[in-house]
């Protein structure tokens, strides 16, 4: 399941990302990290991008950017 | 006098300005628009015996860069001279923040860590215990509210008595441990952190030229095998492990569900049905109060400076100067001064505060995230509408606010579509051609109609960057789109004073005194060329009649084009240019309302048409000198510069050919 999947109001977990050195770098600075827990909070008018909540802060990805981010529900 | 170079770094959006404006008390007016905190941010700030130059580094998500703006802070904070670095942190999610903390640790081993926004962190019931994160950190921690103004003499303080801590003992992978043991003593001479500079070797050759006199040939070798298996995800895993370990001793959520009523805003702002529309009410409001309210300060100080120029002209006559120089000073120059200032003034001092509050707001970003599938779909990022944002005030600004667009090609594509914004400087004549030829100028709602007619004039200047930025990303821009992650800031409540204060210095009298600046010379040389004649003819209907061909057959005429040219300087004296240049054909009238301006535009054969191609133009065409002076600097290049140039322009004449076809056949 990726990240792109989730519901708006569901938590999941990290597993891994599958982006470019570059982007996942970025992508980690901002908290997007294995084991990170992120909240899909909100879908933009045109469904992407879509805004998810990681350690307190709200960071908008790119529908096609977010499939790349493989999750799991926390059980 | 002891003096000390501090350089203040932290995450967009965590009030670093603020902090910067509270400790150097503000004296700092030089633009403070998102993307220009760069390129000597810097103030002075004088504690007991102790002189400070604080530095205010853009804000940065990490000390490696992604974007230009990003690349100014961890290039400061890598390799400049400096004698402490003040990290702020927020509050609200300090996790990440600390992951900026250590990479500066790692650097400097003076650094003094502000955590801000304290006041927003208790409102969510968060608690910090900062004793705790000072005890884990070996550092000194201040927590801070600089809005309120809370805790920042305490931060100076510790900044000004700190002393040398030792940097933060951060354990990487076996391998990469191996390796800093291995090449320390090739490192130890510099004023750097061996163990930063071992990593900044794992990455790549950059820090030779840098420090040319590293022992290159046997670092060389010794770096050639673990290169081989560096992996970023093992710096940045133990940065981030190390985060969250300090962060779980630190921090403690008491309300988990602090942020539900900021996002009952969002869903509205951001909605599938209402997102879009509220955000054209908004455009379509500032718009509103911007003519409606700007009316009467503009005919007030119309009349106002027509009363001085009597007085002017009188003392002139008195003292009996030559007629030449009452012209000169008072025809030419006085007058086109004076006219920008009444156009400009009011709508600017209306249009800015007004603009500066969204951004305080927060709402900005939120427009940004609604608008990025179509940039997407036109293969360009959400930022842009940003930078498209800022246009809408002045156009080099826009250029500049590219910046923080990480992508060189998608970056591009904002630079060259921004003037198809209409900036501050040319609403005044649009809504001038507006109120004159599409509703009656007494009309009681005219200002209701004016602000819809200007509405979807942006609106189509919108439609026209979408459309352009797709065209180039075809032909001569090649590519896919990139990543896109953008941080939707909390709202937050803006401090009224000091949007007044910041927009009015900043903005309003920065823009106007630009203006103003080229009016003068330019109402000069206008009056010398309409009273200068060779053979009869004045040197400005040569020019004039030398562009009427091409003007006509751009359902304009030559004076209008000539206005056109001579206001590259500043959009802001097109107008006055052309009504100079008609009076000086024609009989010498004052022209302080609509009415009579609308009279001599007829007399001058203006019609309908000749109206929507002024607006059409006015919309596409060159952008002013200092914005194309902009881009040299920002592309680094004339090639681009000039495309900025021919593009816009190529769109007007265009769009004026197309229009004048479609009233030749109805």
């Amino acid at each position: 399941m990726t990240l792109a999947d989730t519901q708006v109001g569901e938590i999941s977990k990290i597993l891994s990302i599958h982006h470019e050195t570059e982007i996942k770098r970025r992508l980690y600075d901002l908290g997007f990290f294995p084991g990170s827990f992120i909240e899909c909070v909100l879908i933009s008018p045109f469904k992407s991008p879509i805004l998810y909540k990681v350690n307190g802060a709200l960071i908008a990805l790119r529908a096609s950017d977010a499939k790349k981010i493989e999750v799991a529900y926390e059980a | 006098m002891k003096h000390k170079k501090v350089a203040l770094i932290g995450n967009p959006n965590v009030g670093k300005s603020t902090v910067f404006n509270a400790l150097t008390g503000l004296h700092q007016h030089t633009g403070n628009w998102p993307g220009k905190t760069v390129e000597n941010a810097y103030g002075e700030c004088q504690f007991e015996d102790t002189l400070m130059t604080i530095y205010d580094l853009p804000g940065t998500y990490s000390l490696v860069s992604h974007s230009l703006e990003e690349q100014v802070a961890s290039d400061f904070i890598c390799f400049e001279q400096y004698d402490v670095a003040i990290v702020v942190c927020d509050a609200v999610c300090l996790e990440r923040s600390l992951n900026l903390v250590f990479q500066t640790m790692e650097i400097i081993p003076n650094v003094v860590v502000c955590v801000n926004l304290m006041d927003e962190a208790r409102k969510k019931k968060i608690h910090l215990d900062l004793k705790k994160l000072e005890e884990l950190l070996g550092v000194k921690v201040v927590g801070t509210s600089a809005r309120s103004g809370e805790g920042l003499e305490k931060l100076i303080h510790q900044v000004i008595s700190i002393e040398k801590h030792s940097f933060y003992p951060l354990i990487y992978p076996k391998y990469i441990e191996d390796f800093i043991t291995l090449v320390t003593p090739f490192l130890e001479e510099f004023h750097y952190n061996p163990r930063f500079l071992a990593l900044q070797l794992l990455r790549s050759d950059g820090i030779f030229s840098y420090l040319p006199d590293l022992k290159r040939d046997e670092i060389l070798s010794l770096v050639k095998l673990p290169r081989r298996i560096f992996r970023e995800d093992d710096v940045v895993g133990t940065l981030l492990e190390e985060s969250r370990k300090v962060s779980k001793k630190v921090v403690d959520f008491q309300d988990k569900n602090h942020d539900q009523s900021m996002r009952k805003w969002d869903k509205i702002l951001t909605n599938k049905i209402t997102g879009i529309p509220i955000m054209i009410v908004m455009l379509f409001g500032i718009l509103w109060l911007t003519i409606r309210f700007s009316n009467i300060p503009s005919s007030m100080l119309f009349d106002f400076f027509a009363f001085l120029e009597t007085k002017l002209t009188w003392l002139f006559q008195k003292c009996s100067f030559p007629w030449w120089i009452n012209g000169i000073l008072i025809e030419g120059v006085y007058r086109t001064l004076t006219w920008v200032i009444s156009v400009m003034l009011p709508p600017m001092a209306i249009f800015f505060p007004l603009f500066t509050l969204l951004e305080d707001l927060g709402v900005l970003p939120r427009i940004a995230f609604n608008l990025d599938r179509p940039f997407e779909k036109c293969l360009a990022c959400g930022k842009q509408s940003l930078t498209m944002c800022m246009g809408l005030g002045c156009n080099a600004v826009g250029v500049m606010g590219a910046r923080i667009i990480d992508s060189k090609r998608e970056r591009l594509l904002a630079i060259l579509t921004n003037s198809f914004m209409p900036c501050n400087g040319r609403f005044p004549a649009m809504i001038s051609m507006i109120s004159m030829f599409f509703i009656g100028v007494s009309s009681r709602y005219s200002s209701f109609i004016s602000s819809f007619f200007l509405t979807s004039i942006i609106l189509l200047g919108i439609m026209m960057t979408f459309l352009v930025s797709y065209l180039l990303s075809k032909t001569l821009l090649k590519g896919m789109p990139s990543s896109f992650t953008l941080e939707l800031p909390p709202y937050r409540r803006p401090q009224i004073g000091k949007v007044i204060v910041r927009s009015i210095f900043d903005r309003t009298l920065f823009v106007l005194g630009r203006a103003v600046s080229v009016a003068a010379p330019a109402g000069f040389l206008i009056w010398i060329v309409a009273n200068v004649s060779f053979g009869g003819t004045t040197i400005l209907s040569m020019m004039s009649n030398f562009l009427e061909p091409l003007g006509v057959f751009l359902g304009l005429d030559g004076m209008i084009l000539l206005a056109f040219f001579l206001g590259f300087p500043a959009n802001e004296i097109v107008l006055p240019i052309l009504m100079l240049g008609y009076l000086s054909l024609g009989s010498m009238v004052e022209v302080n309302d609509l009415v009579v301006m609308k009279g001599i535009l007829v007399d001058q054969g203006w019609t309908i048409l000749t109206a929507i191609n002024f607006i059409l133009l006015c919309l596409f065409h060159f952008p002013c000198s200092t914005t194309i002076l902009t881009i040299k600097k920002e592309t680094n290049s004339w090639k681009w510069a000039g495309l900025a140039f021919l593009l816009p322009t190529f769109i007007g004449f265009a769009l004026c050919i197309l229009v004048r076809c479609l009233f030749l056949l109805f």
